[in-house]
């Protein structure tokens, strides 16, 4: 069971009117891995996220989670998910409390266990004093973290986080970052995309870059540096290199790439 | 079946919850209440005026205000089930919620459904009491209760009547889906217009009640055509094949879905004149 990847990609496709947004894109993430994923303004991250949360069809291949596909058998798929979008998904006029209930019933959990676990989400995210509150009234940091709750709630195994520390001050950050890290150790494998190298850098196992819908290059940041031909090169400056004069022909490296 | 079930009324609580949260519990004008008390206003207005207008409202009877309620709560039925389902359903902030849970689309369907259950009973409640004064005094009341039972129904079955027509529109032709809301739009405002010019002129609800029974056969079986059948047929499927309304519900969603993707990855392209330079642009980006 250990072998079996959390997430895999095969060959993932997005095109609109024929404009594609993300081509052929193929990547392995096992299961306790931090995957860095980067790339500029509209290089087609979040669409690949989307596509991997059962929020966008693929034009073509396929998204497996723990084995099942999301858009064929999605149930499993999405029971195993949790998602942190770029943008907070809530239910602003609910409270915090009633919202998390409400994604409970949403994921089939039984009354009691959904109202344990949102007690126990709100007290670890800092948010039971804002319990019922209605989240319209949130900070943008207090719903970042609502959002990083609602994801957790179901214990998923697998946790897809899109630019999941924007909007956090400097010790709701630090906080998320060490939680991301304990998940990992759980056993939970994280996808990641964010801006912020530095967190890429800290966090990520493996670092994959995408450029204009192509994933151009994976690996760890040192193996990233020396691809770019510049060994010991921070991340930042390896990220200019690489897609400011991006590889094709390294498009599907992380297909069974350096693990 | 279920499981579908106690999602579903998951769903409807979400929007009641959502409602009281705004209206009563966290407005601080208590803003529900306001509007309760100014919709109660003009039904006893309206009460007060319909058989005065008419002193012949007897002449109407029951099966004349029967027509009437029964044609007008179709109507907002169907323009409800069409309208907002489009907002909520393929729209709405629960959209993405329910993609990315392993929710089934069909309780999400559902949960809308009956989410608009006691706002509908309400509204139907207000205008069978108005309705119910064109009927006379000693049969007023049951008379009341028979309006509110067929008023309920009548918009029951047309709210699942506009919602399949919504289902079938967002499956077929996503394309032309927000032009339905167009034209209930302009259908219902011009509905209002005639319906002001009518009471402006001296008309009445028990007038209009009376032309209702003369034209009644006429009358319920465009109902019947228009919202009883199409309600019924979508009734019965949810509880015969529900999956056969789900998986067209989820093709149109995805359908609807990708196309508002697309316009957003399309650049950006106005159809009007730019604003000129000078004197007129800064007086308008002033207002």
């Amino acid at each position: 069971m250990a072998c079996q990847p959390a997430i895999l990609l095969e060959n993932l496709t997005k095109t609109y009117d024929g404009y594609p947004a993300v081509q052929g894109l193929s990547l392995i993430v096992m299961p306790g891995e931090i995957f860095g994923f980067l790339g500029a303004n509209g290089a087609g991250k979040t669409t690949t996220m989307r596509m991997m949360v059962g929020l966008l069809p693929p034009t073509s291949g396929r998204v497996l989670i723990q084995g099942h596909d999301v858009w064929r058998d999605p149930a499993p798929a999405k029971r195993a998910i949790g998602y942190v979008p770029d943008t907070p998904i809530l239910h602003e006029l609910l409270t915090a409390r009633e919202f998390l209930w409400f994604m409970a019933d949403l994921y089939g959990m039984s009354r009691s266990e959904g109202r344990a676990r949102a007690e126990e989400l709100l007290e670890m995210m800092g948010l039971a004093p804002h319990a019922d509150r209605l989240i319209r009234d949130f900070s943008l940091g207090m719903k970042r973290k609502m959002a990083i709750a609602t994801a957790l709630l179901h214990r998923p195994r697998v946790l897809l986080l899109d630019e999941v520390t924007n909007g956090l001050d400097a010790r709701a950050a630090r906080e998320v970052k060490d939680l991301i890290k304990a998940w990992a150790r759980d056993g939970v494998a994280v996808v990641l995309t964010t801006h912020i190298l530095s967190v890429a850098e800290e966090l990520s196992d493996r670092i994959g870059l995408i450029h204009r819908g192509r994933l151009i290059a994976g690996g760890t940041a040192c193996e990233l540096a020396r691809k770019a031909g510049m060994p010991g090169a921070n991340l930042e400056e390896t990220f200019l290199a690489l897609t400011g004069d991006a590889l094709p022909d390294e498009a599907g490296a992380l297909e069974g790439g350096p693990r | 079946m279920n499981g579908i079930v106690s999602l579903s009324l998951a769903v409807a609580r979400s929007g009641w919850q959502a409602a009281w949260n705004r209206l009563f519990r966290f407005s601080r004008v208590k803003a529900g209440l306001i509007w309760i008390v100014i919709q109660g206003c003009l039904v006893f207005v309206f009460v007060g005026r319909a058989p005065a207008v008419a002193p012949d409202a007897a002449e109407a009877g029951l099966m004349g205000a029967l027509t009437l309620m029964c044609a007008q709560m179709a109507w907002f039925g169907i323009m409800f089930g069409f309208s907002r389902g489009q907002m909520q359903l393929y729209q709405g902030l629960l959209v993405p919620l329910f993609q990315i849970t392993p929710a089934r689309p069909l309780a999400f369907l559902l949960g809308r459904v009956i989410e608009a259950v006691p706002v509908r009973a309400w509204t139907t409640l207000l205008w069978a009491w108005g309705y119910s004064a064109i009927v006379p005094p000693p049969a007023r009341w049951p008379a009341l209760a028979l309006l509110w039972a067929a008023g309920l129904a009548a918009g029951m079955l047309a709210h699942l009547a506009g919602l399949l027509l919504l289902t079938f529109w967002g499956r077929y032709h996503p394309q032309t889906m927000r032009h339905g809301n167009t034209f209930f739009g302009v259908l219902t405002i011009a509905m209002v217009t005639a319906a002001t010019i009518y009471l402006s002129q001296g008309g009445s609800a028990t007038e209009l009640a009376m032309t209702m029974r003369a034209a009644r056969p006429a009358i319920l079986t465009t109902l019947a055509a228009v919202a009883g059948l199409p309600g019924l047929l979508l009734a019965v499927a949810l509880l015969v094949r529900p999956q056969w309304v789900e998986s067209h519900y989820r093709d149109g969603l995805y359908r609807v879905l990708e196309l508002g993707e697309q316009d957003t990855v399309r650049s950006g392209r106005s159809y009007w004149l730019p604003l000129g330079d000078g004197v007129l642009r800064a007086v308008l980006s002033r207002e």
